[in-house]
């Protein structure tokens, strides 16, 4: 089966690949709040597809910190899940 | 993983830096950065472990923030972003997870073999022990209150107040008083002509409350002690340890400055040493080489009985404890 989606902050196709996991698929979370802080959003992503993350992290962890200590935040958590961070090829 | 009990023994012998050998045990990585708007925060997925503290932070609360995120992984508490104070959160999963880590950060035999079975616990043993552990005098002063049956204290608990003496919050486990109270004593203490002396209030009951106040950079607390007559008006480690040094040395500083350097060199050298073994080097070896400087005076008095109960009170400091008995 073919998927294809779109990223809503990039405006990138994405096609290919394997049948999601049932927990991906269903209503959205009511975490995904589109008036949630870009970086909050991503946290929360990632958190509702990993579920096996222990971690009592809330929104509103966010709300002292600045954008770099969100970006390292979120960098961590993909470090824990072990996913690679992509960097822009250009300058 | 390791248990909890494999990593206070850890702890225990890898002391002062427990949290950080319990870290390297378990394979987190810990990261140090500078952060805004927290103290550090842990991600634990399946095996993995990351930790990140604030680098803004003290020495101290950076210890700290670890000890307390090895706690959540070693309770199997899911961790989070820190922002609330040591001891101070009214969360149940939080305060387990403080509790451990001042068991991870000061490990019980060591407080036992620092504080010696003395009561009273005034500030300057607290810091002493601080100092000793790399860790505030507030978490120090916390970890007395959760040994206070281990310690032969009646009750004890520690009150919190802003920087300008305003009454916050209390660490007990199982020390009640009213708010007021609490208020009420700091504002004795601070109205005293040194505040840094502390206060002794005998009740009705029999019990004498004991309150010494600990001035840290980010507020003031004071530790209350519920004590027998006899045991409050006792010396405490530190009070002793003025009263032996003044006797020992009577101000000859260049006398005290020798015993300090082999004290200095033998506890850094021999950590690994219960403190009557790490004596018995000290006899064995620095002695005998600082013998031919020593006056016939000065070997008298190191070898009295106030000399030795001096030598293990530092001793203690660095040393591991002996084994079912205190060092002095």
């Amino acid at each position: 089966m073919t998927h294809q989606t779109q990223d809503q902050n990039q405006g990138i196709s994405v096609a290919g690949g394997i049948d999601l996991p049932p927990h991906l698929v269903g209503d959205s979370d009511a975490s995904f709040d589109a008036s949630m802080d870009p970086i909050g959003r991503r946290l929360a992503t990632l958190l509702h597809m990993y579920p096996g993350v222990k971690s009592n992290f809330r929104q509103a962890d966010l709300v002292n910190m600045d954008n770099p200590t969100k970006q390292k935040l979120l960098d961590s958590l993909c470090q824990v899940l072990d996913i690679p961070q992509v960097h822009s090829a250009q300058l | 993983m390791i248990t909890q009990a494999e990593a206070l023994d850890l702890s225990n012998s890898s002391f002062p830096n427990g949290p950080e050998a319990v870290a390297d045990r378990i394979g987190a990585t810990v990261v140090h950065d500078c952060l805004t708007g927290c103290e550090g925060w842990c991600w634990q997925y399946e095996d993995r472990v990351v930790i990140y503290i604030n680098s803004i932070a003290t020495r101290t609360r950076q210890r700290f923030t670890l000890a307390h995120e090895l706690a959540h992984v070693l309770q199997g508490t899911p961790a989070g972003v820190v922002k609330s104070e040591p001891f101070q959160s009214d969360v149940r999963e939080e305060r387990a997870a403080d509790k451990l880590a001042g068991e991870l950060l000061l490990p019980s035999d060591r407080v036992i073999s620092m504080i010696g079975g003395r009561r009273p616990i005034d500030a300057d043993t607290l810091v002493r022990l601080g100092r000793a552990a790399n860790v505030s005098p507030v978490t120090a002063a916390c970890r007395v209150v959760g040994m206070g049956k281990a310690l032969k204290l009646r009750n004890a608990a520690i009150a919190f107040f802003d920087r300008n003496g305003r009454y916050e919050t209390r660490y007990s486990e199982g020390l009640t008083f009213p708010d007021a109270f609490a208020a009420g004593l700091m504002k004795q203490v601070l109205a005293s002509d040194n505040p840094g002396t502390p206060l002794r209030i005998k009740r009705d009951d029999g019990n004498v409350v004991f309150g010494s106040v600990i001035d840290s950079w980010h507020y003031k607390a004071i530790l209350i002690q519920l004590l027998s007559d006899e045991d409050a008006d006792g010396l405490s480690a530190e009070e002793r340890l003025r009263q032996l040094r003044d006797h020992l040395f009577g101000g000859d500083k260049t006398f005290e400055g020798k015993v300090a350097g082999i004290l200095g060199f033998i506890g850094n050298k021999h950590r690994a040493l219960t403190v009557t073994n790490a004596l018995a080097e000290l006899d064995k070896r620095y002695i005998e080489i600082e013998k031919g400087k020593l006056s016939d005076k000065q070997k008298a008095a190191i070898a009295s009985d106030d000399g030795r109960e001096f030598l293990k009170i530092h001793l203690s400091k660095t040393c591991l404890p002996d084994v079912d008995a205190f060092p002095f």
